[in-house]
């Protein structure tokens, strides 16, 4: 039964499906907690950054032999053939590391934590040939639908607990032509073998008015039709991060 | 107090004149019955000296020299006791007059004790009655539940897992609490098997304890002049007291009075014969001398008053119920056996749990990680499961003894005696019916047999002759005894008689031949009657005829047979009266032999046809005077009478001969008896000799024959008295059939110890409590349920309800059985041991998931797997284990290296292969192939991690592996279960094949296995199994990946089989048959 299993395909996803939501950087006991007065505290966030948008950086993205130029908006799934390697391997869509504008670490290395505005980089966790569905569903939250886009995955961040709404204040998003979601042509993905530098589309979130010293809890999720969510797994389309943030 | 038989007055030794044939077991006399079934000895001295110097060595030597040797350490309490018990033993009560008697207990024959004074004394010595044995007390006897072998390895792994998980919260790892829900788990398994066999063994003492006489016992008392009826535990030294027949002597009695009272010692020495009590001192021993009756004896008739000497447990039953609770229990072959398995368990654990720990070491996991590990390990190694399955297995088997009337006191004694390899068994009511009954008749110069069996279903003799109508008359009219009325409905066998041994099985005997005796009686009307005494030895009586017209008077007279033959003038043949010639008298005298070789009690009957014209019809006859003819009688014949064996006895001795267990007969009763009873059981085998009946065969003397050659040997007390115990295991080896007559019950004690010395397994049978020390010293001791005294029951593991030998080998059976079959049990039970621990030692070697949980494992070990494992117990025994030879304690062991070799490093390796493959199946098609797996650990168990990538570069969060990793748990589970199946079917046998034996034969073993997979499609598909005990709902196919491991071990199970019986003692049966 080992040698029935393609290289190219998973026989089963369905532990693996619906997908996870992640956030960058990646945080222990899902807690970002530093000191504003202190690069140092934050110092792990930023590297968790770094690392991971370098390969959003644009040298990386050169090669036109991997590399496929998508729309620079929202558009529909990408088809690339059947999952093998008969055509060789697939294109990439590229995803421009500016986009995601004062979350890039191009303007503001630290990513806004040496102002207190915090950034994360959300996307969702890859998944072998899965197209996410945007929702359909007209009971959204209002700011979601507010940014409705049928191309788009949309992802919404807020206080977990009601009473704490205000003290997460403002959110601003970064994504693909300013959705707040992710756009479908950069799916579905093709696998390792097909798309070894497949790039999923990320989405940035700044936090520009946290209420200092106390803990903030947020809760970031992605609404669509076949995203699921499960009380067992907290990352399973959507997450939670707590947010310290020492003034002094 | 074994072999208080002839006592040896000089009334009795003088009335031994006469000299007998050797060989010869005669009745000169009726009474007293004490010189009945005398010994050959030469002389009445030798035989006075041999038991007095016996006696003395009872009354001080062997027995307090045993229990010091065994009591060394618990000294000055126990010594003080052992002293008083020294002194009391010297009472001279028996030698002392009356009337100091009556001094020394303020007492008097008259009017027994003052009422207030024997207030005082019971508020001194304590109610008259045997202080239970110290009963264990209840929490004890649970807590022994819970410290057996297997008990103690699960305590110890218990430990370790709390050390592991308080080595993991130290380092502030909160993530699994595996190792508390280990521990937990471990102890509730030894709690509740604990309270499973406490309950089961209180079972088995209530239906004990419901066999206990619970009506207070009477006794007639006489105090301040009058008599009372008391509760016998009232009564204090000095109490005058009556007995009278049918009573039970109340307690240590100096007979004052007597009138022909006789009483029943045969559980106290295991004579049949009832023996006279009157007031005269008849030997210096308290315990030869007739004028002291013992405590629980039984009065069979006459009537006799006394004076308390001893109550309670000063008595000599409550001495020797004493011996019997200083002996030490031994340790059951099946505990030693699990001790043994305990040890081969915990080695292996050290070893491989020491191996990895030095691997994870040298791989670089930090010490305390390392020791996590080690513990894990050692713990993974404890068959959780096999304490429930063994305790299960064993109730079972106790369970099915007792509906055979087998009950057994401690589970652990249920395998015992299919261990067993030696019985000692007592003869009176054990191996006898502890009844006279007539067994032989010669009349017309023929011997013929009289049917024993119980039930009377024998086979009974030719009753045409004449001579035998008039013998019957004789024995039917020459008789006393008579029904207890009431009794029409009873079968004669069971009625119950007054009157005295022999003329009991007499008057039985011509019931049941001639029919209702007592309305015969009526229609011979008696005229006269002379009972028996010990001047004339014989008995008369003379009758009416039936016939009105006949004048006649008959006089029937019955007695010692030479005394009869003596007063004869002719003798009656096929109903003619011929002289008594030389050439008959010839004749009588080699019946007279046979009869007494075969160890019975002959008695001689006679009659006359009075002179009509001398004697008419009103003839006053005087008993006194003796006014009619008492010689030129007519002899008719000769009845012996015999305690005969049960039924059932030689074919259960047969049954155990050929399953190569010794039967040895260990009895207080005489070598003569001892012998016959012995031959006729099969004790003795046909044309087995002792060294005696060669030197008599060989006309040479004993010295001069090779003991080598006689197969069997009769060994008495006397002699037993003068060897070293190296002479007896000498004898013991010497002689394959051995008889050990008139013994003590400390005797009987060193006959165990010495066969336990050879190795042997010793069962010990009896009921008297002369046998409560050795039923207690013995491996296992059976005592008798209805004919058993109390005392026996106590000291004994096993109980056979319904009195029957013959249970002994349906035990036999069974704990050979179960023994075979706990070996499968276990077999089956250690081999999925690996492919449990497999999982966790790659998983610290090669870093993959982990593939089985520690839950998951508890779930194959308390849970599926149990019912298959007992549902091995059902299984049915391979071959004649009835033929086989009882297993070498030494040996043959329950788990012995290749069970574990063979189960562990072959199935077991098996089944973890068909784990791992199923694992990884599962782990590839869902994205994680196995070489990505290597080394994953890390990353896979790093809660913080969202985004792990799998082989196609899936991103994975925890929770999503963490599912993952369950699926792998039930689809490793779900292999280990397909693979058990397969092993349940192969364990089966050991050497058959399993098509031999039957596949679907074993119905229970069949819907275990149902059982097992609905079970397991249970745990898989019940929903809220994920998040409560980690199962998943898994894949059809991963049902099957195991499928053709299963096939795989059940034909490699086959070629084992085929091996082991194609070459028997080869390597390969060496190696591979366990």
């Amino acid at each position: 039964m080992l040698f029935t299993i393609s290289e190219f395909e998973p026989k089963y996803q369905d532990r693996v499906a619906p997908p996870g939501l992640t956030l960058i950087p990646q945080v222990l006991k899902t807690e970002i907690s530093f000191s504003i007065s202190d690069p140092q505290s934050y110092g792990q966030y930023v590297e968790g950054l770094n690392k991971f948008l370098k390969n959003y950086d644009s040298d990386q993205q050169a090669s036109d032999m991997i590399f496929d130029t998508c729309a620079d908006k929202p558009d529909d799934y990408i088809m690339r053939g059947a999952f093998n390697n008969a055509q060789g391997q697939k294109k990439v869509c590229r995803f421009k590391r500016e986009w995601l504008e004062n979350c890039s670490g191009i303007a503001d290395s630290s990513y806004g934590y040496r102002d207190g505005k915090p950034c994360v980089v959300v996307k969702l966790n890859r998944v072998l040939g899965f197209k996410p569905k945007p929702p359909l569903n007209e009971s959204l939250p209002a700011e979601v639908m507010g940014k409705y886009n049928q191309y788009v995955m949309p992802v919404h961040c807020s206080a977990k607990k009601e009473e704490d709404a205000d003290k997460v204040g403002p959110v601003e998003y970064y994504g693909m032509a300013g959705y707040a979601g992710f756009p479908l042509q950069y799916y579905p993905y093709y696998g390792k073998l097909l798309q070894p530098k497949y790039l999923q589309p990320l989405l940035a979130v700044q936090f520009t008015n946290l209420t200092y010293d106390t803990e903030v809890r947020v809760e970031c999720k992605l609404y669509g039709e076949n995203i699921g969510y499960s009380d067992k797994d907290r990352f399973q389309g959507r997450f939670e991060v707590k947010f310290d943030i020492k003034s002094s | 107090m074994g072999k208080a038989h002839d006592a040896l007055s000089p009334t009795v030794s003088s009335s031994r004149a006469v000299t007998l044939p050797r060989g010869l077991v005669v009745l000169r006399e009726q009474l007293p019955p004490r010189s009945a079934g005398v010994e050959l000895c030469s002389s009445p001295q030798d035989q006075y000296e041999l038991y007095a110097v016996e006696m003395e060595k009872q009354d001080d030597g062997a027995m307090d020299v045993k229990i010091k040797k065994k009591k060394t350490t618990k000294a000055a309490k126990k010594k003080e006791k052992l002293e008083n018990m020294k002194k009391e033993m010297d009472v001279d009560d028996h030698q002392l007059s009356v009337e100091d008697l009556e001094l020394k207990y303020q007492t008097s024959v008259s009017k027994g004790l003052n009422s207030t004074w024997a207030g005082e004394i019971l508020l001194r010595d304590g109610p008259n009655e045997l202080k239970p044995p110290k009963g264990t007390p209840e929490y004890v006897k649970f807590a022994r539940q819970l410290a057996g072998g297997l008990q103690c390895l699960m305590w110890v792994a218990a430990a370790i897992c709390l050390i592991a998980f308080g080595i993991q919260c130290g380092q502030g790892d909160l993530t699994s609490a595996d190792n508390l829900y280990l521990a937990i788990a471990l102890i509730a398994v030894v709690v509740v098997t604990g309270c499973f066999g406490y309950y089961q063994e209180f079972k088995s003492t209530n239906i004990i304890a419901s066999f206990k006489n619970l009506v207070p016992q009477q006794a007639t008392v006489i105090r301040d002049g009058d008599k009372f009826q008391i509760n016998a535990n009232q009564l204090v030294v000095g109490d005058l007291v009556e007995i009278k027949g049918g009573d039970r002597v109340p307690a240590d009695i100096r007979i004052i009075t007597s009138q022909g009272c006789k009483v029943d010692n045969s559980s106290l020495t295991g004579e049949s014969e009832p023996q006279t009590r009157a007031p005269e001192c008849t030997h210096e021993s308290p315990l030869e001398t007739r004028n002291i009756a013992f405590f629980s004896t039984m009065c069979l008739e006459g009537t006799a008053t006394g004076i308390i000497v001893n109550t309670g447990d000063r008595t000599i039953i409550g001495r020797i119920a004493s011996l019997a609770s200083g002996v030490e229990n031994e340790k059951t072959p099946i505990a030693i056996e699990i001790e043994h398995f305990v040890d081969i368990i915990a080695g292996l654990a050290i070893f491989f749990g020491g191996t990895f720990f030095v691997v994870a070491m040298v791989i670089g996991y930090p010490f305390l990680k390392a020791m996590v590990f080690f513990m894990a390990i050692v713990v993974a190694y404890v068959p959780e499961g096999l304490l429930a399955t063994v305790t299960v297995c064993l109730s079972l088997t106790a369970k099915r003894l007792a509906r055979k009337n087998c009950v057994v006191k401690n589970l652990e004694a249920v395998e015992t005696l299919g261990s067993t390899s030696v019985i000692c068994s007592d003869k009176t009511g054990t191996l006898t019916q502890n009844r006279m009954t007539v067994s032989h008749l010669w009349f017309d110069n023929q011997i013929h047999t009289a049917d024993t069996t119980e039930d009377q279903s024998g086979q009974s003799f030719d009753q045409s002759s004449e001579t035998w109508r008039a013998l019957c008359k004789i024995v039917s009219l020459c008789n006393r005894a008579f029904f207890k009325s009431g009794q029409d409905n009873v079968p004669v066998p069971k009625r119950i008689v007054i009157g005295d041994a022999s003329e009991t099985a007499l008057l039985k005997f011509s019931e049941i031949t001639l029919g209702n005796v007592m309305e015969y009686r009526e229609r011979y009307k008696k005229a006269c009657e002379i009972p028996f005494n010990s001047t004339n030895k014989f008995q008369l009586s003379i009758h009416e005829l039936e016939d009105p017209r006949d004048p006649r008077y008959l006089l029937v007279m019955k007695g010692a047979p030479e005394r009869i033959l003596e007063r004869c003038a002719t003798i009656m043949i096929k109903g003619q009266e011929l002289p008594l010639d030389e050439q008959w008298k010839e004749a009588f005298q080699t019946a007279y032999m046979d009869l007494g070789g075969l160890g019975e009690r002959v008695l001689g009957f006679c009659h006359l046809y009075l002179d009509p014209v001398q004697f008419p019809r009103g003839f006053s006859f005087d008993s006194e005077e003796m006014n009619f003819p008492t010689s030129g009688l007519c002899f008719a014949g000769l009845i012996s009478m015999i305690d005969p064996p049960r039924a059932t006895v030689p074919d259960a001795v047969m049954k155990c001969r050929t399953a190569g267990i010794r039967v040895i007969m260990v009895t207080g009763d005489h070598p003569i008896t001892a012998k016959a009873i012995a031959a006729s059981v099969g004790i003795i085998s046909e044309g087995s000799e002792t060294v005696e009946d060669i030197a008599s065969r060989m006309r040479i003397p004993v010295e001069q024959v090779n003991k080598w050659e006689a197969r069997a040997c009769v060994v008495n007390g006397g002699q037993l008295k003068d060897m070293e115990s190296e002479d007896l295991v000498e004898i013991l080896k010497m002689h394959p059939e051995m008889v050990f007559a008139r013994t003590s019950p400390q005797q009987k004690l060193i006959i165990v110890e010495s066969c336990q010395k050879l190795g042997a397994i010793v069962a010990v049978t009896g009921d008297g409590v002369n046998d409560s020390p050795a039923l207690k010293k013995a491996d296992i001791g059976v005592a008798m349920g209805i004919a058993g005294s109390d005392a026996a029951k106590n000291a004994a593991d096993m109980i056979l309800l319904d009195d029957n030998f013959a249970s002994i080998v349906t035990g036999v059976e069974q704990g050979r059985l179960i023994f075979d079959n706990l070996k499968k049990s276990i077999a089956y039970t250690l081999t999925k041991n690996i492919p449990e621990l497999t999982p966790y030692l790659i998983y610290i070697t090669v870093s993959v998931p982990l593939p089985l949980g520690c839950i998951t494992i508890l779930f194959i070990e308390l849970c599926t797997d149990i019912f298959p494992s007992v549902s091995l117990a059902y299984e049915k025994a391979e071959s004649d284990i009835m033929h086989l030879k009882p297993r070498n304690p030494r040996r043959d062991r329950l788990v012995n290296e290749a069970l574990a070799v063979y189960s562990y490093f072959q199935i077991g390796a098996i089944q973890s292969f068909a784990g791992f493959t199923d694992y990884f199946t599962a782990m590839a098609q869902e994205g994680w192939f196995p070489l990505l797996c290597v080394g994953l650990r890390a990353q896979w168990e790093n809660d913080h991690l969202q985004d792990v990538q799998d082989s196609y570069g899936q991103e994975w969060t925890f929770g999503q592996r963490l599912y993952q990793e369950y699926t792998c748990y039930t689809v490793f589970f779900i292999s280990i279960e397909m693979c058990q199946i397969s092993d349940v079917l192969i364990r089966k046998t050991r050497r058959l094949s399993v098509f031999q034996q039957g596949f679907f034969r074993n119905k229970i073993l069949v819907i275990a296995i149902v059982f097992q997979l609905c079970l397991g499609c249970f745990l898989c598909y019940c929903p809220g199994m994920p998040n409560i005990f980690n199962f998943m709902p898994i894949r059809f196919q991963w049902w099957l990946v195991p499928l053709p491991f299963g096939i795989l071990i059940f034909v490699y199970d086959e070629i084992r089989k085929l091996g082991v019986r194609r070459h028997p003692g080869s390597w390969w049966d060496k190696e591979l048959y366990y």
